[in-house]
């Protein structure tokens, strides 16, 4: 909606047609010129003129792009034409908006592909030739196959989902609990040798993982560990030293006051731990938890290098090694599916402790 | 009865000490014992599981690796390098996405949303999503586009190390990109919004008021995720080893192999797959080099950080 108060009166049609080429048509020009300029950097095809057409192509968008770019830059030295706003056309800020939305449909279209993928027929998915939808007709056969039956790596996906859920539930719970007792302690209870323990303690997240990956398994095995999934759930137990620092900061702000009332009251070290701190840190507790419990059930290394027995192992190596097993996409693409769909599921319910939690154990403001 | 208001924390001190050296006995449990073993293995040759057979050879691991004396682990450092890359690019992606949804006027938390979502998923859900249905030669989503605009397909992660590296790269920072939007759209939203408002009416235009206000206010999320993204980048193992697949000698031949083994991937194969050939000693002494290019990059990312990293805002 154009409305005419703000129009100048001296404003012709044909600068109002510049300044909504430019905000209209401008924006929209780049998703062409960008693809037509980056098409031609491959190899045509036999006795195909496509690179020539395509620079051509591309050389027609820019020079578009740039006139009216320039004469746009001209004409806002006019005081009057920078008046006139059809709040519509701002409102929608193609310049803003075309972009993001590019980015947004590369971002979400492999997701596309893999549901699409797991359900095709295994002789669709497999063809050389590639189908935007399932021609032969949509078909949950893949999700049958691996959902029920035992797949060539000896094991259900459904199982897997199972082991998956217990080797990163166990550690993250009884391992929060670990780090909030010791963050409250770091934080609220007074003894000698606490700021030297908390720095200590600090000291161990420098520590690069990398050191320690070979000589891990050597220790595991000298435990006999190594064809079991304790080593990915006991040391979890034993609490983070992330995890730790950020709860300790949140414990500082609780006041005093607070927990000295209680004591007043009769209330010992830990019913206050249990009756005031802990409720008074329930969603960053939550917080933790979540992401905790997502980068357990993503973990990809400490399965495969612990886990041998075929029953026990976790969703990421199943299929992993079921996508070296098989041949068929289909298959891969709906074990793939399934291991999605428990994280999908979790970001959606708690998208918002999610970011939230993400932006506060930064460390940073805001 | 008239109590004495008490002083938190005058109780026994032994419940705290206690709960406080819960973590730290995890620490001395299962991080100490491998570091110190790691440091001594480094100096020795060993193959199998078993301490026994530990043979000490002093610096001789060290040397091997830092004159080139093995070409696949000397080169796997040059390929961690390469793949680093992606951390800036990631970082400077995200800032663009971020600042432009911060801008939009329609549909913010839809799109921070939908860049997010890469976060929940697994390394091995998205490479196994890009290398059977993007990178595929014959049926992938990439070659299929470029036959029907009339290109030839390419073989994205066999034709040469260097289009594998890309592909790799690429896929990296798609997966990452949530993450730094996240914590860039939090630094966006905290700008005082009066340096916008004088910036305007002293007419600066987008350009300057961008690079003039925004990016020093935002600078020390920029730097934080430098130094995060860069230190996760160099130990990074698992894109690469579901990219390439668990074959040594990936399908271009053994002249440019270096290029799909990170550092850490190349630790693993010493280790697990080809432990009678390199065995634990020189993995170990593979991973303190390592880790010392590591501490050295930050330390250099921390110094040239106070040049233009601003506190102030």
């Amino acid at each position: 909606m154009i409305s005419n108060k703000m129009i100048g009166k001296s404003l012709p049609a044909w600068k109002i047609a510049i300044k909504l080429l430019n905000e209209l048509l401008v924006p929209l020009l780049w998703v062409p010129a960008v693809l037509f300029t980056i098409l031609p950097c491959f190899k045509p095809a036999e006795g195909s003129n496509s690179r020539v057409v395509h620079s051509l192509i591309a050389i027609a968008c820019y020079v578009v792009i740039i006139t009216v770019k320039v004469i746009h830059g001209r004409l806002k030295k006019e005081g009057k034409y920078t008046a006139y706003q059809s709040r519509i056309v701002s409102k929608l800020d193609l310049a803003n908006l075309v972009p993001l939305f590019v980015l947004a449909v590369v971002i979400a279209f492999p997701f596309y592909l893999l549901f699409v993928t797991s359900i095709k027929s295994p002789i669709e998915a497999n063809s050389f030739d590639f189908t935007w939808w399932p021609k032969q007709g949509a078909t949950t056969q893949a999700y049958n196959e691996i959902v029920v039956v035992e797949s060539v790596i000896g094991i259900t996906m459904t199982q897997a989902v199972i082991n998956s859920f217990v080797y990163a539930i166990i550690p993250n719970v009884i391992g929060l609990l670990a780090s909030a007792v010791a963050a409250y302690s770091f934080s609220k209870l007074r003894y000698r040798g606490r700021d030297a323990m908390y720095y200590m303690l600090i000291m161990t997240m420098m520590m690069p993982g990398c050191v320690t990956m070979a000589t891990g398994y050597l220790m595991f095995d000298w435990y006999g560990w190594t064809n079991s999934p304790l080593p990915l759930i006991v040391p979890g137990l034993f609490g983070g030293a992330a995890c730790i620092m950020f709860l300790r900061e949140f414990f500082m702000g609780i006041p005093d006051g607070l927990l000295e009332a209680a004591s007043i009251d009769g209330a010992g070290r830990w019913r206050r731990f249990f009756s005031i701190v802990m409720p008074l840190a329930k969603p960053a507790l939550m917080a933790q938890f979540i992401l905790g419990f997502i980068s357990s059930f993503n973990d990809y290394m400490g399965p495969l290098i612990y886990l041998n027995n075929p029953s026990g192992y976790t969703v990421q190596v199943t299929l992993d090694f079921l996508s070296s097993a098989v041949m068929d996409n289909s298959l891969v693409a709906a074990a793939g599916v399934l291991a999605l769909v428990p994280m999908l599921l979790l970001y959606i319910i708690f998208q918002k402790t999610i970011l939230k939690g993400i932006s506060i154990s930064s460390g940073l403001k805001g | 009865m008239k109590r004495k208001p008490l002083r938190l924390g005058r109780e026994t001190q032994f419940g705290g000490f206690l709960s406080g050296s819960i973590p730290l006995i995890g620490f001395l449990i299962f991080g100490v014992i491998p570091l110190v073993l790691s440091a001594v293995v480094s100096f020795s040759e060993l193959h199998s599981t078993d301490l026994q057979d530990m043979e000490y050879i002093g610096w001789e691991n060290y040397s091997t690796i830092l004159t080139n004396g093995d070409k696949y682990t000397y080169a796997s450092y040059w390929s961690t390098l390469l793949y680093a890359l992606n951390a800036p690019i990631c970082i400077a992606l995200s800032l663009w996405i971020a600042y432009m949804i911060n801008r939009s006027k329609i549909g913010k938390k839809f799109f921070r949303s939908v860049f997010f979502i890469p976060y929940v998923c697994s390394s091995v859900v998205i490479s196994l999503t890009f290398k059977t249905m993007l990178y595929r030669y014959e049926g992938g989503l990439l070659n299929a586009l470029l036959e029907k605009f009339g290109y030839e397909p390419v073989g994205w992660l066999i034709d040469s190390p260097w289009i594998f590296m890309l592909a790799a790269v690429v896929m990296t920072v798609w997966a990452g990109l949530g993450w730094c939007i996240v914590l860039f759209q939090a630094a966006l939203a905290n700008v005082d919004q009066t340096y916008y408002e004088a910036a305007k009416l002293d007419g600066a235009s987008e350009a300057k008021i961008f690079w003039k206000i925004t990016f020093p206010a935002i600078s020390p999320t920029t730097a934080y995720l430098l130094t995060m993204k860069l230190i996760w980048a160099f130990q990074s193992m698992a894109e690469m080893h579901l990219l390439a697949g668990t074959n040594v000698t990936p399908a271009w031949g053994d002249s440019a192999g270096w290029v799909s083994d990170t550092v850490v991937k190349h630790i693993y194969n010493m280790v697990f797959v080809r432990s009678y050939e390199y065995g634990y000693g020189l993995a170990s002494a593979a991973g303190w080099i390592l880790a010392i290019i590591i501490l050295i990059i930050t330390r250099i990312n921390m110094r040239t950080q106070k040049r233009w990293v601003n506190y102030d805002f």
